[in-house]
């Protein structure tokens, strides 16, 4: 649409167009898009356009959700694909979901540690960035759960092409991080055992260069992308991202146990589309 | 929301089809969603022009109960007068006799666009 539409009509008439068929939505748009521009080509003031468009949308809004719940009815009626009962989604997510009260405790840890860093004695750079950084990995692990509940259950519903299980995220993606993890491990190992600090940042950095590489990616998959598996993958990623700091405490050793297995949970499970029949 | 007995029109339904009727005997049977809105809103005298949500959804389901019928006009029309191109929209017969039956059966005469979202 163009910046004639005006930013409140084009951004609503974006939203509540989203995900319907190609048809309907670019219907709708060129439509909303051609009648502003009629409105704002008469004979008025810049100020009353903006007021006139602005509130014409907005007294419309129920009418456009109302449009939109009957257009996805009508989307779901004519889709080839079967209806899932409830249930049997329902035991595809908690059979999917197991490791969500570890992560959940993964993400205590993050607060916890969190407080306990700015509550420790003197003052360092390290106590203003250390709590970002961990109540940063704790929201990540909530937004990923709540990413992958959702994900889950559109996923699970719809059928794999061509016959084949198909996974949200691919092998070599879980191999990759694996290989990170196990090689941020043994450096974490090494350079604490040696006392040597620099080895001890090399696996930090590993870790930060892995997460940026890994979720940025993952993020621009996700926003460019209408296609929940990519939203999965994201979601796998935030959780992981999320349990480093509890990776990081090795010595503690329950908090890495843990981690590790919120890491094999959301490896183990990725969200799986159903088999075709 | 307004809610329709079956097999009547709602105001704003009836309003559309009058107004694309009155430019059917004007001599263009086609009308665009916003030209629509104007005369709606110069037949009741209204302050303000029918909502886009209210207007588009009762067009499309207008359409879909066979009143009205539409198409996209030809796009090089639009791009030489340097606008967005219309969907043009049409009373068809079954349209224009469902106006005639409201009309004969005295259409509720205190219709104000802004009622039905």
């Amino acid at each position: 649409m163009s910046a004639a539409t005006g930013p409140f009509t084009t951004w609503w008439a974006d939203r509540y167009t989203r995900g319907l068929p190609a048809e309907v939505r670019d219907r709708r748009r060129e439509e909303i898009e051609s009648d502003v521009f009629e409105h704002v080509h008469l004979n008025l003031t810049a100020d009353a356009h903006r007021t006139s468009v602005a509130w014409r949308t907005v007294r419309g809004i129920p009418a456009d959700v109302s449009w939109r719940r009957l257009e996805k009815r009508a989307m779901r009626a004519n889709s080839p694909e079967p209806n899932e009962s409830h249930l049997r989604n329902a035991w595809a997510v908690v059979t999917q979901r197991w490791f969500a009260p570890v992560a959940v405790l993964v993400m205590l840890f993050d607060l916890l540690f969190a407080i306990a860093v700015i509550n420790e004695d003197g003052s360092n750079s390290g106590q203003v960035i250390g709590p970002i950084l961990l109540t940063l990995c704790a929201v990540a692990i909530g937004t990923g759960l709540w990413l992958r509940w959702r994900a889950v259950r559109v996923i699970t519903s719809r059928p794999a092409p061509a016959g084949e299980v198909r996974r949200a995220v691919t092998t070599r993606t879980i191999a990759a991080l694996l290989a990170i993890l196990v090689v941020t491990l043994a450096l974490l190992i090494i350079g604490v055992s040696a006392g040597s600090v620099s080895v001890f940042f090399a696996a930090f950095g590993l870790l930060v260069v892995a997460a940026l590489g890994f979720g940025t990616g993952a993020v621009v998959r996700a926003v460019r992308s209408s296609d929940l598996a990519d939203k999965a993958g994201l979601a796998d990623g935030l959780i992981i991202v999320g349990t480093f700091p509890a990776l990081a405490m090795f010595w503690m050793v329950i908090p890495t146990i843990l981690a590790l297995i919120v890491i094999g949970g959301v490896l183990g499970t990725s969200p799986k589309f159903r088999p075709a029949a | 929301m307004v809610r329709r007995k079956p097999g009547t029109l709602l105001p704003l339904e009836v309003a559309i089809l009058d107004a694309g009727t009155a430019c059917a005997r004007e001599g263009d049977p086609e009308f665009h969603g916003f030209a629509v809105a104007q005369r709606i809103q110069e037949r009741d005298g209204a302050r303000r022009l029918t909502a886009h949500g209210t207007l588009y959804k009762a067009l499309a389901r207008m359409e879909g109960g066979g009143l009205l019928e539409s198409r996209w006009e030809d796009p090089d029309l639009a791009v030489a007068e340097g606008r967005p191109r219309r969907r043009l929209y049409r009373v068809t017969p079954l349209g224009a006799r469902a106006f005639a039956e409201a009309r004969a059966a005295d259409a509720p005469s205190s219709f104000r666009p802004g009622l039905v979202t």
